[in-house]
């Protein structure tokens, strides 16, 4: 290359490098943008607060959410969305955000935030942190997001649905509603949880019952131990935990008359925050009742030490955690939520008569009654929230609430959850919905098949009222392992599952003090736990509990009850 | 003036990476503020309240911050000296294999740990040194080195090698690549000399082959040595357990758990975290310089 | 290329690096063979050195996802147009700062130095991008990451090393500093750029961030961004399967499996890509050829 086309090159790609500057500085964003319909709106239409008899509508609603792992709806295949439109009079877009984690969630929410909303969409399904609370109440003080109290009356299908959760979403400084329950769970529509789960198979074959006592779940490991043969000489592990999890067992010891399941219907077993009914003071259940964490680590240390939980159960991943227990070797294991099932689906591939069953077990030291009630208590919550912006525009805010009014009645409901009536549900002798012959050929009763056509993807927000009205047992239910646990946890077909916590102190939200003291505290609760379940003796436990007092005592627990039964008043009755 | 016309190529090479600091990491540096601040997102970096040094104060006074300060430096000194000189050898014992195929071999794969990300290579290494299967207790107990299989990942006193073995299975391909392409710029005419001398391979290398990338030597040491307050976060996170959570604890990793209890105020203390790395970091970049300049080495500033 | 008999060093190099690559090969080959491997059966574990049960579920899971192509271009878009910036201005950066009479020498120094240390934080550096018009904007992926300080170091350090004598016998004829950097010392770093070049390939290969943090339309998210997604589906697809409404679903994915084969998607090209680099690594192959 000669000289001068050297230097005409290197100027072209200066000059290529200073236009791209250039160019990315002007907006060359043709992607539509989430929030704004294809078609412009022909201005405001004056509404006065009844809407008018002929509503202003767009031609297409778009609604935004984050979602970190739901498969989406594939334009293609899909038969409901054109059938919704039809029915409502305008097309509904679902804009999904695919993230991380409802953390990556928040964090677009506080970008979002920091340039004043302009970038964020009209309509937006939001997590429900505290973090997301904090960020959507600010948007509202300065003006950005709708007050929903100014709408809800032209929703009543959705407000009688929330109308329990309502109060507890208020901003406290203003007394607005910025934020309401998108996704939320009710004892009428959920299935309890199971913790821990045992092998029925060998629990038959040794002629035992179903544990129901802590005492009478360690004789059960001892027996799977010593008892159990293992092809080609393989170790029984009576039992392993995953290492995050231990806490959840406490349940088992805690004081039923203080103590709850988390929010919904998932035992979180981290320490609850109650109201003492002596002096109205707002405590700490590991900070009161020293004899049940005393009991809780006792019992784990003993079994630690006697081989009757896997050593590894402090160190492993997750990941390995599943793969022991689909091994055949385990004989019980803890778990969240129901992931049992796909367990016992791959443990049938090395063990065909295996099986693993929920169960619940107390302790009848601190629970002589052995009274489950208070793990059928669940906090009043709320899994994420709608959010509208101000500045929407009067049509879409009427295609909103009519999109909402219509997935949450009766046809549109069965509509946007089951797909078409005759082609993919319809009635048994009961009345219940269930898939038609077709659509159990083509999608096996898998949602996640069943999505990309458009079933189940325009539902908005639950309807529970309905779900008890029409849904029918399905091929899950009828599964003999969930038999099996349904009826060890004591459930009943048709009554609620659990009732909401009415003490008010779990519902405070965190104050100044809290958030700069508190911080760590589930840290530390892990540490202490594995401290205690590694303790050479009793008494060294009896020493761990008193310095964690201790010590959090001097972090500021006092001040944080303080504080928070302070703020009691700002929680809403909630009998 | 004159002067300026005659470097105006020099200017305009150097413009570009001007405007792009400026632009990119100038402009945003507002936020630096941020940690002086109670930040409210909504105000603002320009109306939310001014604090002065409290974050600073929340965070030195946070319970486990020490324990992570220590752990942290800890760690990246044990780096610093084990690891460090371990991929300069690497390098050089690669540059020594002559057969060209053999080489690109080793080079080739021992770069690929670099792609699996922690969390991946996290559940690969608890997989592989489980005591329940693990391929490496399997071995060391049926070579009869370990009676019984050793819980690696519970012990405390082993947390550290391991951190260390599995940085350095990670990262040593990758960073040694850099001074393999600087040992292959060394003029080859230095080497056939001094064989003719008699030199045999290992006073070459001390001869040559060292003193050719001293610079790049002292600058990556430098560097490293600067990040001393950031000890490896993505593998702290991944590779640590109930039980080794006190070792494992390092300043990064402080932040990420207590930014999630702390709601809006975390943001601003994580702020503070990161200004006072950052401070730290350039102080020790400074003092590194200037003690490589007094060891007759090129400066850098 | 000399050619030595081997000697005792040589043989015990050769082991010692031989049980380093094996070392530093089986994680990898591990992942392999899970990828290939039947998910429901690998969760059952005892998978070391061979596939148990065969299957393509894993890929097909992730290319039977429509967007994936796109997000390719989009991929590869980045990886090329930013590559090759990056290395022209880091390069043109890096021999204005060994000119020890350049007048902005030491301050322009100083002025990529502290950066590498200070920075913003996230939600102003979102802020600065939103005021140039770069959220939502695929040359979000390419302008941020035109210059990095540590590769500008790197480059400025081996430019300094390279023998005076070639720069100023070419001064003495009356090159200018622009043909100086063409004719001379960008054809005799040719190691360092390809080390540069790697890094910054792997950089824009690899970064997921900017996609999730700078935009709202998945049309311009890159492949790495598509790949996480598909995890993020199969893991959720685990707990859809307990789910009240999902009736005897069985998996035939986990995420755990999804996430090898990724792993094997993301790494071949690079391992395809990388020896057409290493051989700019070679003991003195350039130097000896500009000479004479």
């Amino acid at each position: 290359m000669t000289m001068k086309k050297k230097m005409l090159v290197s100027l072209a790609t200066l000059a290529l490098a200073t236009s791209s500057v250039l160019a990315g500085c002007a907006k060359t964003n043709d992607a539509p943008k989430a929030s704004s319909p294809e078609e412009s709106s022909s201005g405001q239409q004056a509404t006065a607060a009844a809407a008018p008899p002929e509503e202003a509508l767009p031609s297409e609603l778009t609604v935004s959410m984050f979602n970190w792992g739901w498969p989406t709806v594939e334009e293609s295949k899909d038969r409901i969305g054109p059938v919704l439109a039809k029915e409502l009079g305008f097309n509904v877009k679902l804009n999904v955000f695919k993230v991380g984690s409802s953390d990556e969630a928040d964090k677009k929410l506080q970008l979002w935030a920091a340039t004043k909303a302009a970038d964020m969409p009209d309509i937006l399904m939001t997590t429900s942190s505290t973090l997301a609370a904090q960020t959507i109440d600010a948007l509202g003080r300065n003006d950005i997001l709708l007050d929903w109290n100014e709408i809800l009356d032209r929703m009543p299908t959705y407000k009688a649905q929330v109308s329990q959760l309502l109060p507890l979403n208020k901003d406290v400084e203003t007394g607005k509603l910025f934020r309401v329950p998108q996704g939320y769970e009710s004892p009428k529509g959920t299935k309890p949880a199971t913790a821990p789960l045992i092998r029925k198979d060998w629990l038959d074959e040794l002629g035992l019952p179903v544990p129901k006592t802590t005492d009478e779940l360690r004789d059960t490991l001892i027996a799977f131990r010593d008892n159990i043969k293992l092809p080609d000489g393989q170790k029984v592990i009576p039992s392993i935990d995953f290492g995050e999890m231990f806490w959840n067992n406490k349940y088992m010891f805690d004081n039923p008359e203080y103590s709850y399941a988390g929010s919904g219907n998932i035992t979180v077993g981290l320490n609850d925050w109650f109201t003492d009914k002596t002096d109205g003071k707002v405590k700490r259940h590991d900070m009161v009742f020293s004899d049940n964490l005393f009991e809780f680590l006792a019992y784990y240390n003993s079994l630690f030490k006697e081989g009757l939980i896997d050593k590894e159960s402090l160190t492993m991943k997750y990941g390995q955690y599943i793969e022991k227990a689909s091994s055949g070797r385990v004989g019980l294991f803890g778990t969240w939520g129901t992931h049992v099932m796909t367990v016992n689906d791959s443990l049938a591939s090395v063990d065909p008569d295996g099986l693993f069953v929920g169960t619940t077990v107390f302790s009848s030291k601190t629970n002589p009654s052995l009274d489950p009630t208070f793990i059928k208590k669940a906090l009043l919550g709320v899994n994420s929230y709608w959010i509208i912006k101000k500045s929407i525009s009067d049509e879409d805010l009427n295609a909103f609430i009519k999109f909402m009014e219509y997935t949450m009645g009766e046809e549109g409901w069965k509509l946007t959850t089951f797909g078409e009536e005759g082609k993919d549900w319809e009635y048994d002798a009961n009345n219940k919905i269930v898939d038609t012959q077709a659509s159990i050929e083509k999608f096996n009763g898998s949602l996640v098949a069943k999505i990309p056509e458009g079933i189940y993807y325009y539902s908005p927000s639950p309807n529970f009222d309905l779900q008890v009205k029409y849904y029918a047992p399905t091929a899950y239910d009828e599964r003999p392992d969930v038999v099996e646990t349904l009826k060890n946890m004591g459930y009943v077909e048709g009554e609620p599952v659990y009732s909401y916590i009415t003490d008010k102190a779990p519902y405070v939200l965190p104050g100044p003090i809290e958030l700069k003291k508190g911080a760590g505290y589930a840290t530390r609760w892990k540490d202490m736990v594995v401290a205690g379940v590694l303790a050479k003796s009793e008494d060294e436990i009896r020493d761990i509990i008193a310095k964690w007092q201790e010590t959090e005592v001097k972090l500021g627990y006092e001040e944080i009850s303080e504080e928070r039964t302070n703020n009691l008043k700002t929680v809403p009755d909630l009998e | 003036m004159n002067k300026l016309y005659r470097q105006k190529w020099l200017i305009a090479f150097a413009l570009p990476g001007f405007l792009f600091f400026l632009v990119f990491s100038y402009f945003p540096m507002y936020g630096i503020v941020i940690s002086f601040q109670d930040f409210d997102v909504f105000k603002g970096v320009f109306r939310s309240d001014f604090v002065g040094f409290d974050n600073f104060k929340t965070l030195f006074d946070m319970p486990d911050f020490n324990n992570a300060l220590r752990n942290t430096i800890l760690i990246s000194a044990l780096k610093l000296i084990l690891l460090f000189p371990a991929t300069v050898v690497f390098a050089l014992l690669i540059n020594e294999i002559s057969t060209g195929w053999f080489r690109k071999f080793v080079q080739t794969t021992s770069y690929l740990p670099y792609f699996v990300s922690w969390v991946i290579a996290a559940g690969i290494w608890y997989k592989l040194l489980s005591i329940d299967g693990g391929v490496v207790n399997d071995l060391l107990v049926s070579l009869g080195i370990l009676k019984e299989p050793f819980h690696f990942m519970a012990d405390k006193d082993a947390f550290y090698p391991i951190i260390l073995f599995t940085e350095a299975w990670k990262n040593m391909g990758f960073s040694a690549i850099i001074f393999i392409a600087s040992l292959s710029a060394i003029d080859v005419q230095q080497y056939e000399a001094a064989k003719m001398d008699g030199a045999n391979r290992f006073r070459q290398i001390w001869h040559i082959s060292l003193p050719g990338i001293k610079n790049t030597i002292v600058l990556m040491f430098i560097l490293n040595a600067s990040n001393l307050l950031r000890a490896g976060q993505d593998q702290m996170w991944t590779m640590s357990n109930v039980t080794v959570q006190q070792q494992a604890e390092i300043l990064d990793t402080l932040v990420l758990r207590y930014l999630k209890d702390m709601g809006l105020m975390g943001y601003s203390i994580g702020t503070a975290m990161g200004i006072f790395q950052a401070f730290i970091g350039l102080a020790l970049f400074i003092v590194c310089n200037y003690l490589a300049k007094a060891a007759k080495s090129d400066s850098i500033l | 290329m000399n050619k030595r008999k081997p000697d005792l060093f040589a043989v015990v190099n050769g082991l010692v690096m031989l049980l380093f690559t094996f070392v530093c090969i089986y994680p990898f080959y591990y992942v392999l063979i899970v990828s290939f491997n039947d998910p429901l059966d690998a969760q059952r574990g005892g998978l070391y050195l061979w596939v148990r049960s065969f299957s393509f579920e894993n890929y097909k899971a992730i290319f039977q996802t429509s967007e994936l192509l796109n997000a390719y271009q989009i991929t590869l878009f980045r990886v090329i147009v930013g590559s090759v910036l990056h290395l022209l201005l880091t390069a043109m950066f890096a021999f204005a700062l060994t000119k020890k009479h350049f007048v902005f020498r030491k301050f322009l120094t100083w002025w990529m130095l502290i950066p590498m240390y200070f920075s913003g934080g996230l939600i102003p550096t979102y802020v600065v991008m939103d005021m140039l018009g770069l959220v939502n904007n695929v040359m979000v992926y390419v302008l941020p990451h035109l210059l990095a300080t540590f590769h500008i170091l790197i480059l400025r350090t081996f430019l300094n090393e390279l023998p005076a004598a070639l720069e100023e016998s070419a001064v003495i004829d009356g090159a200018s500093d622009f043909a100086l950097f063409w004719r001379i010392v960008v054809p005799l770093s040719t190691p360092v750029l390809a080390t540069v070049a790697l890094f910054i390939g792997v950089f824009h290969w690899n970064d997921w961030f900017s996609g999730f943090t700078y935009m709202t339309s998945e049309d311009l998210w890159t492949a790495q961004n598509v790949l996480l997604k598909i995890i993020q589906t199969n893991e959720a697809s685990n707990i859809a399967s307990i789910s009240k409404m999902d009736a005897g679903f069985k998996a035939t994915v986990t995420a755990e499996s999804v996430k090898m084969a990724m792993l094997v998607i993301t790494t071949v090209p690079v391992i395809v890509v990388y020896p057409f680099l290493q051989k700019y690594f070679v003991k003195g192959m350039m130097l000896g050829s500009v000479k004479g």
